[in-house]
């Protein structure tokens, strides 16, 4: 198709940045006004209170529950929006579906489809989505499958998987898409605790492969091993940030602080 | 008085061409009823209030009529607003319009019982509205939706029978039309049950296999 198109300029190389998001539910200020940028092959920790709007954010970036208000944009370009030869205008569902495509997402319960082996839910989208040939898709689906040491579970149900095992399928399924991005919403917090380390190996593997990841955590040693910089979330607000071990040591807020300890105390 | 099944090698054709036809309406009326069905499913969770209040309506109408009654009207009923219908496809149409809204309550409830996070899956890998519910979505109701499907699917079967009423040559109306000059009620109509059970039997297979194809495909946690 010869659709003329071309990115939409931010005004610096982030891979993402976000300008003055504002998104309420009823009279919930889930985010309110936030700013965040993600330079290319960065890992940020996203840290606060459940409700605090931390997987709001993530939904937000992919345009799955688009801002009230405010710019996202992603790889340079903006989240929503269509550059065409006759000026920007709004990106049509379809235009947006192609530019979330772009963006991988893991959930906090693995949402995986539950009627599909393992190997059908890692082809379906880049076959449907991006036209690639079966066969192509199958052998990225085996690369994929072997790189989160899941190689021998190709005609599984993920009926047939421990948590652990069906999340790292829901990672590599993401993969599949070839992101430029990689969102976590929770991607441990619904694991029982023998299971958490298995995927956050799979984590730290793909942060050392540079890919730019967004992580909402409760998972604190991750954070300061893994992530380049930690935000701290509250009532909607990016209330501090900074490098990992600062923020979790020193925390320079008083509610950063009352979480921090809410969280040690829990034994974490 | 004793019975004699003797009778049946002589109306056996009969039968057979009765039960033609029954196997030919049922197909039929599932063939456009389920679509139908799953239609207004879709419908019911509208984003309209307007649209799902008056598919509501539809469905409270629609269930609430004698089946017979749609029957008539859409055999001589319609006529009258110029639409002259054969038999046949009067019964397909009023047996359809119905059964629509009764899968149409199985599909809406099978939809209740998939996970909200399946669609979010789907909108994230950037899956189109049509294949998140044909490839991820419905097929995730079949565990659900499968065994109040089938049990509707008999009811279409058995209400075959109802559209004797408008002439259609279907197996009640055959074995009806062949005991009144043989004069074996009896043989015959049990004969006719006898095949009626052997369909459901039928369709009772369909839902076993559907339920072990569901087995290994449950809902993961």
């Amino acid at each position: 198709m010869a659709s003329v198109e071309q990115e939409y300029p931010s005004n610096n190389s982030a891979m993402v940045e976000a300008k003055g998001l504002f998104k309420s539910y009823g009279q919930v200020k889930a985010l309110d006004d936030v700013d965040i940028t993600v330079a290319s092959g960065q890992v940020v920790a996203i840290v606060g209170a459940s409700g605090s709007g931390k997987s709001t954010l993530l939904r937000c970036i992919n345009y799955l529950d688009p801002p009230d208000k405010g710019d996202v944009w992603v790889s340079g370009h903006l989240m929503g929006m269509v550059e065409t030869v006759s000026g920007t205008r709004k990106a049509t569902e379809r235009e947006i579906r192609r530019h979330r495509a772009d963006i991988g997402m893991v959930f906090q319960h693995f949402n995986l489809f539950p009627h599909f082996t393992v190997l059908q839910n890692l082809i379906e989208a880049p076959m449907a989505v991006r036209k690639i040939a079966r066969a192509e898709a199958v052998e990225m689906a085996k690369a994929l499958l072997a790189s989160v040491g899941l190689a021998d579970k190709l005609d599984a149900f993920p009926s047939e998987l421990s948590g652990g095992q069906q999340q790292r399928v829901a990672i590599a399924r993401a993969l599949a898409m070839k992101p430029r991005v990689m969102l976590f919403d929770e991607p441990t917090s619904a694991l029982d605790p023998e299971l958490v380390d298995e995927v956050l190996r799979v984590m730290r593997k793909l942060a050392s492969e540079s890919m730019t990841m967004l992580v909402v955590t409760h998972e604190m040693g991750f954070a300061e091993d893994v992530a380049d910089r930690l935000v701290f979330f509250d009532k909607g607000k990016i209330i501090e940030e900074g490098k990992p071990a600062e923020v979790l040591r020193n925390p320079a807020q008083p509610r950063t602080k009352a979480f921090m300890q809410r969280l040690l105390r829990r034994g974490q | 008085m004793t019975l004699d099944f003797s009778i049946l090698g002589t109306v056996w054709p009969a039968l057979l061409r009765g039960t033609t036809v029954t196997i030919s309406l049922t197909s039929i009326v599932l063939l456009c009823a389920t679509p139908g069905g799953i239609a207004v499913a879709l419908l019911r969770s509208a984003p309209s209030p307007t649209v799902r209040t008056i598919v509501r309506a539809a469905s409270w109408i629609f269930r609430g009529v004698p089946p017979l009654l749609l029957l008539f009207l859409a055999f001589f009923g319609l006529p009258v607003v110029g639409l002259t219908l054969p038999p046949m496809p009067s019964a397909v149409i009023a047996m359809t319009a119905y059964m629509s809204f009764y899968f149409g309550e199985v599909f809406h409830s099978g939809l209740q019982s998939v996970a909200h996070g399946q669609w979010q899956a789907c909108k994230a890998l950037g899956l189109s509205p049509a294949r998140t519910l044909f490839r991820i979505i419905l097929p995730q109701t079949i565990p659900a939706a499968l065994p109040p499907y089938i049990s509707h699917a008999t009811e279409i079967l058995k209400g075959t029978a109802l559209a004797a009423a408008v002439a259609v040559p279907e197996l009640t109306n055959a074995a009806k039309q062949v005991f009144v000059v043989t004069y074996r009620p009896f043989e015959i109509l049990l004969a006719a049950g006898a095949i009626y059970a052997v369909l459901d039997a039928g369709l009772l297979i369909l839902q076993l296999y559907g339920e072990r194809w569901a087995a290994r495909r449950r809902a993961a946690r």
